[in-house]
């Protein structure tokens, strides 16, 4: 079944690039994490190596874990790779600077480059209705650790400028995918998708995408399939987006492990009750019920990611 | 303030802050199911609460059974002012 779907997407991507888009080339952000792996390897097999080309695009706040990832990965695959070191944009556009300007705004005593930051995730997707609320750490050399709860000025603020990050790899894919006559692949997920855990005009921007429709449950088994690296496939879920940073996806968003998290989004896009859904998920039925309505309301307030623009049309009627 | 002008501020703040178009909620109304009842409306509401009244409200206190409904809050708000 896994190698049907596996062939199925191989089949999507020849089409979509060749065909439709007639493109010579599939260009992907390799980040040394699981979903762009399956999303290289889908591609290698699909175009052959030969045709697809592997971008980097690390910066000074990425574990250098994720480019030596990415590197055995390529080598493996026998993928070409580029590496377009990003660090020199990102202060440019004021990335850090604007960030680190955020952080201070709610914790004066933080110091940039020193102190390491990071975003936390309160909520009880299981025992409560209540909508996720998140809190600011900073955690000094001596081990201190702060804890705040960010205003909705100073949380933007610092997602904003974050944001910057996805934003350049997705302006400089592009600018490595016209020079190559090339699509971008994208790499999202069925839980990144349905729940908004993505950038607009960021890495929620691309040409095709072969695995939005798998929940990271099945990007792992497809993974396991393609033989992706034992590194990459055991390596936990990482946002690798702040320096120094350890925390898992879950802790910063999902706010539940994928072996609960998953079957429960599988079951509500094939319709399943409540009790379907606690069972599949080892949860019980008033679980299921507070974990069904946090995860519809996640969907419908990050909507404005995921719509295209709207317009007014009148003159043309 | 009276328990009913404390319910008809949360109500405004509450109405301020949603989507215009909005349904005005009543007092006993399950604020959760509101769709714009999301991370970001609730820590405006909280800020908005926090300088309105002059109260701290901590984040253990930021549950379910205090933001349930308008009058649920109102009871919360007022307890945190008396």
């Amino acid at each position: 079944m896994i190698s049907q779907l596996i062939e199925e997407m191989c089949r999507f991507i020849r089409r979509t690039v060749r065909d439709e888009y007639r493109r010579d080339f599939g260009v992907i952000a390799v980040s040394g994490g699981i979903d762009s792996a399956v999303t290289l390897a889908l591609a290698a097999r699909a175009l052959t190596p030969e045709r697809v080309r592997a971008v980097l695009m690390p910066e000074r706040e990425n574990s250098a874990n994720s480019t030596n990832y990415a590197l055995e990965l390529c080598d493996g695959l026998g993928v070409s790779y580029l590496i377009d070191d990003l660090t020199d944009a990102l202060v440019g556009i004021g990335c850090y600077r604007r960030r680190d300007a955020a952080v201070q705004d709610l914790f004066p005593e933080y110091q940039a480059g020193t102190d390491k930051f990071s975003i936390h995730l309160r909520q009880d997707l299981l025992g409560s209705r209540m909508p996720a609320q998140y809190s600011f750490r900073i955690t000094q050399p001596d081990g201190t650790v702060l804890n705040r709860r960010p205003s909705p000025s100073q949380f933007r603020s610092v997602l904003a400028a974050s944001n910057f990050k996805q934003r350049l790899r997705t302006a400089n894919i592009y600018y490595r995918a016209e020079v190559f006559n090339a699509c971008v692949i994208g790499t999202s997920n069925f839980d990144e998708e349905y729940l908004g855990f993505f950038v607009k005009v960021g890495d929620g921007t691309w040409d095709l995408c072969p695995i939005e429709g798998l929940t990271k449950t099945q990007v792992r088994q497809v993974a396991e399939e393609l033989m992706i690296p034992a590194s990459i496939l055991n390596r936990p879920t990482t946002t690798d987006t702040f320096a120094g940073d350890d925390q898992t996806q879950e802790d910063m968003f999902y706010g539940l492990p994928f072996d609960k998290l998953d079957p429960a989004l599988d079951g509500m896009r094939s319709g399943k009750t409540n009790a379907e859904i606690a069972s599949a998920s080892g949860i019980t039925e008033a679980e299921a019920a507070n974990l069904r309505l946090n995860l519809l309301r996640r969907h419908r307030s990050t909507q404005w990611n995921r719509v295209s623009a709207r317009r007014f049309s009148s003159w043309a009627e | 303030m009276s328990a009913q002008a404390t319910i008809d501020y949360i109500t405004a703040t509450v109405m301020l802050l949603a989507p215009d178009g909005s349904d005005t909620p009543g007092p006993d109304d399950d604020l959760l199911l509101c769709d714009y009842f999301d991370s970001v409306f609730i820590e405006e509401l909280v800020a908005r609460i926090q300088d309105d009244k002059g109260i701290f409200i901590p984040e253990a206190d930021v549950v379910e059974n205090h933001f349930r409904s308008i009058s649920s809050l109102g009871s919360y708000v007022e307890a945190r002012t008396a």
